[in-house]
């Protein structure tokens, strides 16, 4: 039982290290790829002032949940700049998202984590080992799922919309990768 | 690119409302959201519609990166049509029984 707490303080330790050490990283890929979201002619504006938004939240929490607000925020403008907002543009991004970016997927776990080593520290309330081990495998799986019915319903979403050519202009680089 | 009027919604209202109260100096981005609440995913969306349709101006903060080291902030100005839209859209409210209503 002992050896058993011992693993699991070392586990809970090591994960909120890696947590720390790796958010930074991680708003910053966020940021890349919502930039890269814009049309090219805004791209280097908000790079310089979404990097400066970010760094005027001091918790590395707070600026990874900002930068996922960041990348919804890519999204409306390309939206506003190019053409109107559907439910359809909306379900082919998160396919888009998820299908090019694969460590997406882990996003869920990570965070899920980070609350359960809070909890764990802050509140001294320990969990089961199995508690920290069922949350990457449960969301992995839970992502890949929703991923896969997302792919399906945008080529669904091609096959009724093939004349809506503002479907088509990021559609086409989404299923360019799937060719290959 | 779309010339069309934006739509005056709560977030746009509380937006225009901040951009007001710092016309001279203007007010970044982080700082609108800071002060209204209004997340970033809606915030840059409703800044970029109304700087497109000329209710408002940016411009970057005085210096260099290198000098201030860190990314310039941008900072948003309320232009005069802006304004006046904001005044325009606050004639069709009403207080009724110490509460704000809409006007139809």
């Amino acid at each position: 039982m002992a050896i058993l707490r011992f693993i699991e303080a070392v586990a809970a330790k090591v994960a909120a290290d890696e947590v720390k050490a790796w958010l930074p990283l991680f708003s910053q890929k966020l940021l890349s790829l919502a930039v890269a979201r814009l049309p090219e002619e805004e791209q280097d504006r908000f790079q310089e002032e979404w990097a400066a938004d970010l760094l005027e939240y001091p918790g590395e929490c707070v600026r990874v949940v900002r930068a996922l607000g960041l990348l919804f925020a890519a999204w409306k403008i390309r939206e506003v700049d190019e053409y109107n907002i559907t439910i359809w543009n909306g379900i082919r991004f998160t396919a888009m998202l998820i299908g090019s970016r694969p460590w997406i997927h882990h996003i869920g776990s990570f965070l899920l984590l980070s609350v359960l080593v809070f909890i764990d520290l802050h509140f001294k309330i320990k969990l089961s080992l199995y508690a920290y081990l069922s949350v990457p495998i449960a969301c992995t799986a839970s992502f890949f799922f929703v991923g896969a019915i997302l792919f399906g319903t945008s080529l669904g979403c091609r096959f009724f919309w093939r004349f809506h050519d503002a479907f088509f202009g990021t559609f086409d680089k989404f299923a360019a990768r799937y060719r290959r | 690119m779309s010339s069309e009027t934006p739509r005056m919604t709560g977030p746009t209202l509380k937006v225009l409302g901040q951009l007001i109260a710092n016309p001279l100096s203007g007010i970044s981005g982080a700082d609108i959201s800071k002060a209204t609440g209004i997340a970033s995913g809606t915030l840059y969306p409703i800044l970029f519609r109304l700087e497109k349709a000329g209710w408002l101006s940016s411009q970057w903060e005085d210096g260099h990166p290198s000098e201030l080291g860190r990314p310039r902030k941008r900072l948003y100005q309320p232009t005069s049509l802006g304004m006046m839209q904001y005044k325009a859209a606050f004639q069709d409210i009403a207080p009724v029984g110490g509460r704000l209503i809409w006007q139809f």
